[in-house]
């Protein structure tokens, strides 16, 4: 069932776990390597010329930090932010806009999906939950305008 | 020796072999004064023990013969030019071998070395003795690196290539293994219709499987037609570089290779006073944490308020002091600069004077290093293009030696350059022509243009006002090029010729990336800050003094009309335009107004350069934070100067 190692994270050296996130009343599950923090919102500077849901830029530990419009991302409206949640992909720096932060769970398998921004989905309490696939999230350039 | 010893013997090395290149200039300005050839002569042995005592025992071998050298000419009335160069070139080996050691650094292979330290045996001896001394002087010039992997009678055709004044190319191939085999003969029997071929040598490697393996050829034919005939024979050609030395590392060669400064001791006290002074403070803090216990809070917190103001006081002292240690002295860039320049000129065959002034003028460090390319490259553009045959300037009434000249002046926080010579000059008609031709402007469009918009033209890419092929420059760098290295340290570049009198190209950069001095602008409910190195002036704009419907405006600025537009347009974000200030920026030709809101200030910014995911997105330098958690995107000038125009020649 499982052959999405590699998807999930490229260090996750063992049993693969997920960090459970609420956005626009939903849970999602995101691969925890990729976790750092979750801070309260702050406001960002809006840069021009980027895509709706890239909220801007804040000054984070001595670096500019874009801010993500999670729930604009996954086309599920535009949404207050209640939390913001700092992830490192592929060694860069991102904040989410969540609205709450859940469980960490482990899982050993999940089923895979060929949904646009979602990895796959895994079972917590009998729900499944979608994995967020954080590389196409996080990724401006494809939509940004020059 | 411990790396600490290494960087800072490198950095001494780097001080010496730069005030060895000054006195071997003055050399060659005044004839062989015994004064300074002893100057010389103590550098050279100075760098001698340099070498012993990190173990570089080639290099003080060399540096042995070129004492003897020197010592050997101390007497004449004039010392030869041969001579000269091969100090020259020492004093290059030296630079590279010792400045530039970090550890990693490939040392030069021995052969090098031996061929080296045989020509300067070579000419210490008497003259008489000198035949084939004067043979390997015309291989002075050549790349060391390529002289080394040459077979001895290989050397000697190579020597009578160039008696006779051919000029030698260097065929940079890239070769599958399987188009090798049969390959190579073919090469060498189609150069060898376009010339005399001397040798194959192999090539640094490339990335990938392919193979290097490159052609020394003596030709006259282009070397469009020696890539056509190595293409056709199986290979894919890299490059035809001419064989003299450095033709493409020059950079190499003017960029400083240590990454650690040297700082004044008194510097260094400034500081430590200021530190002092905050340990002071830090006690009386303390009287404040004594005051809050006892109940007098609001005379505590009066006496907090007082502490903290000198806190960010002591903290900008601090600051500045720190931005001090990076400042350095454009003088041992400008001197490699003369080095290379003075090389440049030989080879071109032209009578080149180069004049330097300012070079005491402080810069940050990374300035200093970011600043060498583009000025190279003005400075070769100057000699190869700009500078006439001796012949040519006297029908037109100049003196034969050509001048190039590099000035630089520090204006508040800006590093002023100038680099002009007096040569030929832009022919405007014909750079008008030539965009036309190339496609870069229409017929129609170029027609509409004054003459200091058809020069902005030049530092369009893929502009080049030269067809011939050049091998010293004309190589793919263009002044768009130039134009990026400026816009990359957040200045600006502009040009002003006058046809038949010579070129001048204006710099402006900060002194220093670490903080830049920002103004804030306002457009709607957004704040931006600029650099001041990009703003010349700003000014209110009244409705009388607009015209146009937009996104292009014009204003009227000085008696003449600008060239405006909005930012908000040109960020491409919609704000109900308000009152109007014009900020003025770009230098001569490129110069145009940035409509804004309101200024709402000016402060010393520290500008973070963008996420990588928010890279793409061109107008924004960067983001800085202004204090009370305020960040604020950093526009990027000469960006969105460049976006003005391409506004314009799409004739929107």
């Amino acid at each position: 069932v499982f052959d999405g190692w590699d998807l999930v994270s490229e260090t996750s050296p063992s049993t693969p776990t997920f960090q459970i996130v609420a956005v626009a009343g939903r849970r999602f599950a995101l691969d925890s390597a990729a976790v750092v923090s979750a801070i309260d919102p702050v406001a960002p500077t809006h840069v021009p010329g980027t895509p709706a849901w890239v909220r801007g830029v804040i000054m984070w530990e001595g670096q500019v930090v874009p801010v993500l419009g999670t729930a604009e991302r996954l086309g599920l409206g535009a949404v207050a932010a209640r939390q913001l949640l700092e992830l490192k992909v592929g060694g860069e720096p991102f904040f989410l806009e969540i609205e709450a932060l859940g469980d960490e769970v482990s899982a050993l398998d999940f089923e895979r999906s060929d949904q646009r921004m979602i990895i796959g989905f895994v079972q917590v309490a009998g729900e499944s939950v979608p994995i967020l696939d954080l590389n196409l999230l996080t990724d401006i350039s494809d939509e940004a305008a020059g | 020796v411990g790396t600490v010893d290494r960087a800072r013997l490198a950095g001494e090395a780097e001080e010496l072999v730069d005030a060895l290149g000054q006195r071997l200039l003055a050399l060659e300005g005044s004839g062989a004064s015994r004064e300074i050839i002893n100057e010389c002569f103590r550098g050279v042995h100075t760098i001698k023990g340099l070498a012993v005592a990190i173990g570089n025992m080639a290099v003080a071998e060399v540096a042995h013969r070129v004492e003897s050298l020197l010592e050997s000419c101390a007497g004449e009335p004039e010392i030869p030019a041969p001579v000269l160069d091969l100090v020259h070139e020492a004093a290059e080996l030296f630079a590279r071998e010792l400045a530039g050691f970090d550890g990693k650094r490939r040392r030069a292979a021995t052969e090098v070395i031996e061929d080296l330290c045989a020509r300067l045996d070579a000419a210490t001896r008497p003259a008489d003795e000198g035949a084939e001394a004067s043979k390997r002087h015309l291989l002075a010039g050549v790349d060391p690196d390529l002289l080394g992997v040459l077979a001895k009678r290989e050397r000697q055709h190579l020597a009578e290539a160039m008696s006779a004044g051919t000029p030698v190319v260097r065929v940079l191939m890239a070769w599958s293994p399987q188009a090798m085999r049969a390959g190579v003969a073919r090469v060498k029997s189609a150069l060898g219709k376009l010339g005399e071929m001397i040798a194959f040598v192999p090539g640094p490697d490339l990335p990938g499987d392919d193979l290097r393996l490159d052609a020394v050829l003596a030709t006259g034919a282009d070397p469009t037609a020696v890539t056509a005939a190595t293409t056709a024979s199986g290979a894919r050609v890299v490059a035809v570089e001419s064989i003299i030395a450095g033709a493409g590392r020059d950079v190499d060669l003017v960029r400083s290779s240590s990454r650690t400064v040297r700082v004044d001791i008194r510097k260094i006290d400034a500081l430590l006073g200021a530190v002092g002074e905050l340990s002071v403070l830090a006690a009386g803090l303390g009287t404040v944490e004594t005051g809050l216990r006892h109940g007098g809070a609001v005379k505590a917190a009066d006496h907090l308020a007082a502490e903290l103001a000198q806190l960010s006081e002591y903290i900008v002292e601090l600051q500045h002091g720190l931005i001090g240690f990076r400042m350095v002295a454009l003088r041992p860039m400008m001197s490699r600069l003369g080095r290379v320049a003075r090389r440049i000129a030989q080879s071109s065959e032209k009578r080149v004077r180069l004049e330097v002034s300012g070079a005491q003028t402080e810069v940050d460090k990374v300035i200093v290093d970011e600043l060498s390319e583009p000025l190279l490259h003005l400075v070769r553009n100057a000699i190869d293009h700009g500078i006439e045959p001796a012949a040519e300037r006297q029908r037109a009434g100049k003196p034969a030696e050509g001048t190039v000249r590099i000035g630089a002046r520090q204006d508040g926080s800006q590093l002023v350059v100038e680099v002009s010579d007096d040569g030929r000059g832009v022919d405007v008609a014909r750079v008008r022509e030539l965009a036309v031709e190339t496609n870069l402007v229409s017929a129609v469009r170029a027609a509409t243009l004054d003459d200091r918009e058809v020069m902005e033209l030049l530092f369009q890419r893929g502009f080049s006002t030269c067809s011939e092929v050049n091998l010293v420059s004309g190589r793919g760098v263009g002044l768009d090029a130039v134009r990026a290295s400026i816009g990359r340290l957040g200045g600006v570049i502009g040009i002003s010729s006058e046809h038949g009198a010579g070129v001048t190209f204006d710099i402006r950069v900060p002194i220093t990336l670490a903080m830049v001095h920002g103004i804030l602008v306002r457009v709607g409910d957004r704040t931006f800050a600029m650099p001041v190195s990009g703003v010349v002036e700003s000014a209110p704009v009244t409705a009388d003094e607009l015209s146009g419907a937009g996104p292009r405006f014009e204003i009227e600025f000085r008696k003449g009309r600008l060239p405006a537009y909005r930012i908000a347009d040109l960020l491409g974000f919609e704000a109900s335009p308000g009152s109007m200030i014009a900020v003025v920026t770009g230098v001569g030709s490129g110069r145009l107004g940035l409509l804004v809101d309101e200024i709402a200030g000016a402060q010393d910014i520290v500008v973070k350069p963008m996420p990588t995911a928010l890279s793409k997105i061109s107008y924004v330098a960067g983001a800085a934070e202004l204090g009370g958690r305020q960040t604020v995107l950093v526009l990027d000038v000469p960006a969105l100067i460049a976006a003005a125009r391409d506004r314009r020649d799409a004739g929107v």
